[in-house]
């Protein structure tokens, strides 16, 4: 049994890993289940002379690392946009100049930054034959 | 039907998006976004973390992804549709949009801010767990 990160972290060398490749491989893709952190399952393979190692690491750890990330990155933007929203409503008071969409949409086309094209189009998506 | 009301600031954020032919496409499917979100402004994902102010602890803050749709996914910036249903509860008369803003990309400049404020909040509660009881309380 090839010497894995299960639970040391020992490393394998190039020259080990490379004579094993196939079987390092085989047995990392056929993981199941995520680990506890993406490393608990990862075979570390330590190239001589360098600091840092190269870590071969399973799908299934892999994404459930993106599907953590993307959901931390999911609630802290959440927190972002609180302090958004209080910047721009004072803490809810208000913002005394909004202006209706309809309004809006006719100042754009006056200003040039939307084309008759474009007023039909945005438009379209209120009328009740797009959303059906 | 609700009424969409842009604040100033999400008329900025737009007015700069539609002034720049790269970003075009990306203001003109956010003002698409807010003209379906007058028939159904409960599209919105509702936003998890509530402030302690008062007036915005008790609305219903949402945002809503709003990216170019020639883009392919991942593809560029991603961009929020971010407004307030009010009143919170029942039909709702009025979306108030707030802004439309570029989301934050993980270890981006704006997350790593929101993970100091977060681990600050975490901080203050334990804090307010260890505080000794006042026993005339």
């Amino acid at each position: 049994m090839a010497r894995g990160a299960n639970k040391s972290l020992a490393a394998l060398t190039t020259t080990e890993a490379r004579k094993d490749l196939p079987n390092l491989a085989r047995r990392v893709a056929r993981q199941r289940k995520p680990g506890k952190s993406l490393m608990e399952k990862a075979i570390r393979i330590q190239p001589q002379g360098e600091e840092r190692a190269a870590f071969l690491v399973s799908q299934v750890d892999l994404e459930e690392a993106e599907r953590q990330l993307a959901e931390l990155e999911d609630l802290l933007e959440d927190i972002e946009l609180i302090d958004l929203l209080e910047e721009r409503m004072g803490g809810g008071e208000g913002d005394p100049r909004g202006q209706p969409l309809s309004e809006v949409i006719q100042e754009f086309a006056q200003e040039g930054l939307l084309s008759d094209a474009d007023v039909k189009a945005i438009e379209d998506v209120g009328s009740v034959s797009s959303l059906q | 039907m609700a009424e969409l009301i842009l604040g100033e600031g999400a008329r900025q954020d737009l007015r700069e998006l539609l002034s720049d032919p790269e970003t075009k496409p990306i203001g003109l499917e956010a003002l698409k976004q807010c003209k379906a979100l007058e028939r159904d402004p409960y599209q919105g994902e509702k936003l998890r973390y509530k402030a302690n102010r008062k007036p915005l602890a008790e609305a219903d803050c949402r945002k809503l992804k709003c990216d170019d749709p020639e883009r392919p996914p991942g593809a560029g910036k991603r961009y929020r549709v971010v407004y307030r249903l009010e009143p919170h509860d029942g039909a709702p008369a009025e979306v108030y949009v707030v802004a439309v803003s570029v989301k934050q990309e993980a270890y981006g400049e704006g997350t790593a801010r929101a993970a100091a404020r977060m681990r600050e909040l975490a901080g203050g509660r334990a804090r307010a767990r260890r505080a000794p009881q006042d026993p005339t309380a």
